[in-house]
């Protein structure tokens, strides 16, 4: 490669070769490179008139160029691409959905109304409708489950751990304490102690008159709390 | 046209340029006569028939006509007229390339009257119309991009400035394009001629 390089750089360019060149490829080279110099072409015979009439002969020809045939064929294509998919289009895209609404979560709702005249049956589908309001049997529905995301309420007492017999009998003294004070609030204000119907014991309001007070002095008190009476 | 015999020897390509612009003919026909054997001269080594590169010749000028608000005074006028020879040669190789080999052949063989050597040795004469024949073959069987950097170098010995702008490419690209495609060239000859060149 390197040789016919040199070759290439000097026999082709008329240029003296370096020695160490083989003259093998030297010669091919130099025999070549006169062939290619002795390539004879036929004599033009073209003439100035020919090219006049060219000209003229394409400026006439010019709106019949082919490059507006395949701008037109192109536009045909399309055209014809653009009906097949007005045509191959589903009509549930086109027309307004009947049941449900489109966007609202949870509901899909798909018909096809056929027009007037075909016997294309008449097709719904709905999602998400309530399945026992849907049926009127005599059957009763299955109770619906609570969907698991909801918070759970429960009351506090399964929060705490059991209560052992220990810690039962050091909680009755106290309420045995508490008992004492609470009947001797009734000799008051009965009437105000008494529980409303209907109500429960944490919503109580109790009101309590206060002894040697013209008017009653309302205080709220939860569940389990002393009412205590100063003096 | 002895109006236009003047011209060809007086006012550049340049000058003949702009008064074609300016709607002169008689300008462009002034740089028709010039240039015309060099575009023809390109078009037959590509394509190897007389018609036909006649027919190309005459495409080259009329599209450079209407092409002409386009051509760059930066440029050499046939350098720009050769780019246009390349494309359309290449347009019409690719749209003719079944028959390309069958017309090559017949190409060949009526042009060996024409590369005669002019050896007095009859052995001689005879191995140089052997290799003519064989490097006319192997040029017509060479890629048209090799081809055509062979042609414009080594048959119409352009320089490598105006190979490289009709080619779009470096001056040592077209070097490079210029080793590989005479390379190519070599080894189909001596394919063609049995390994040795007698010579």
């Amino acid at each position: 490669m390197k040789e016919f390089r040199e070759i290439n750089d000097h026999v082709f360019e008329g240029e003296p070769l370096s020695p160490g060149i083989s003259p093998r490829e030297t010669r091919h080279a130099e025999a070549i490179r006169a062939a290619l110099r002795s390539v004879k072409t036929p004599e033009c015979r073209l003439q100035v008139e020919h090219l006049r009439n060219a000209v003229l002969d394409t400026s006439s020809r010019r709106p019949a160029r082919p490059v507006k045939w395949g701008w037109l064929g192109s536009g045909l294509g399309i055209a014809v691409a653009a009906s097949m998919l007005a045509v191959l289009q589903p009509k549930a895209d086109v027309e307004a959905p009947v049941l449900g609404q489109a966007g609202q979560p949870g509901i899909v709702a798909l018909q096809t109304e056929p027009a007037e005249g075909q016997a294309v049956p008449k097709v719904k589908a709905e999602v998400s409708e309530p399945p026992a309001a849907a049926k009127a049997t005599n059957v009763a529905p299955e109770p619906m489950r609570r969907p698991r995301s909801r918070i759970r309420v429960r009351p506090k007492s399964e929060s705490k751990p059991p209560l052992n017999e220990a810690t039962l009998l050091a909680r009755q003294e106290p309420q045995a304490k508490r008992d004492a004070p609470a009947q001797k609030a009734e000799t008051p204000a009965e009437a105000a102690v008494a529980p409303a119907a209907g109500s429960t014991a944490s919503e109580q309001v109790v009101v309590v008159v206060q002894p040697g007070t013209d008017h009653g002095k309302a205080i709220e008190v939860g569940l389990g709390q002393d009412v205590l009476f100063g003096g | 046209m002895q109006v236009a015999d003047k011209a060809v020897g007086y006012e550049t390509d340049a000058d003949l340029v702009v008064r074609a612009r300016g709607g002169d003919f008689s300008a462009y026909e002034v740089l028709f006569e010039r240039h015309r054997a060099l575009v023809y001269r390109f078009v037959y080594q590509m394509c190897r028939k007389q018609d036909d590169s006649e027919d190309l010749t005459q495409e080259v000028f009329v599209r450079a006509l209407r092409n002409l608000d386009r051509y760059r005074d930066q440029a050499k006028f046939t350098t720009w007229l050769l780019r246009i020879a390349s494309n359309l040669v290449a347009d019409r190789a690719r749209s003719q390339n079944r028959r390309s080999v069958l017309e090559i052949e017949q190409a060949s063989d009526g042009l060996a009257w024409m590369t005669r050597s002019k050896a007095t040795d009859p052995v001689e004469n005879l191995e140089h119309e052997r290799l003519q024949e064989a490097v006319e073959r192997a040029l017509a069987q060479l890629k048209p991009q090799q081809r055509e950097i062979i042609v414009m170098r080594d048959v119409q010995e352009l320089p490598y400035q105006d190979i490289a702008d009709v080619l779009g490419c470096t001056v040592g690209g077209a070097k490079l394009r210029a080793l590989r495609a005479r390379k190519a060239l070599r080894d189909l000859t001596l394919a063609l001629m049995g390994g040795e060149i007698k010579l």
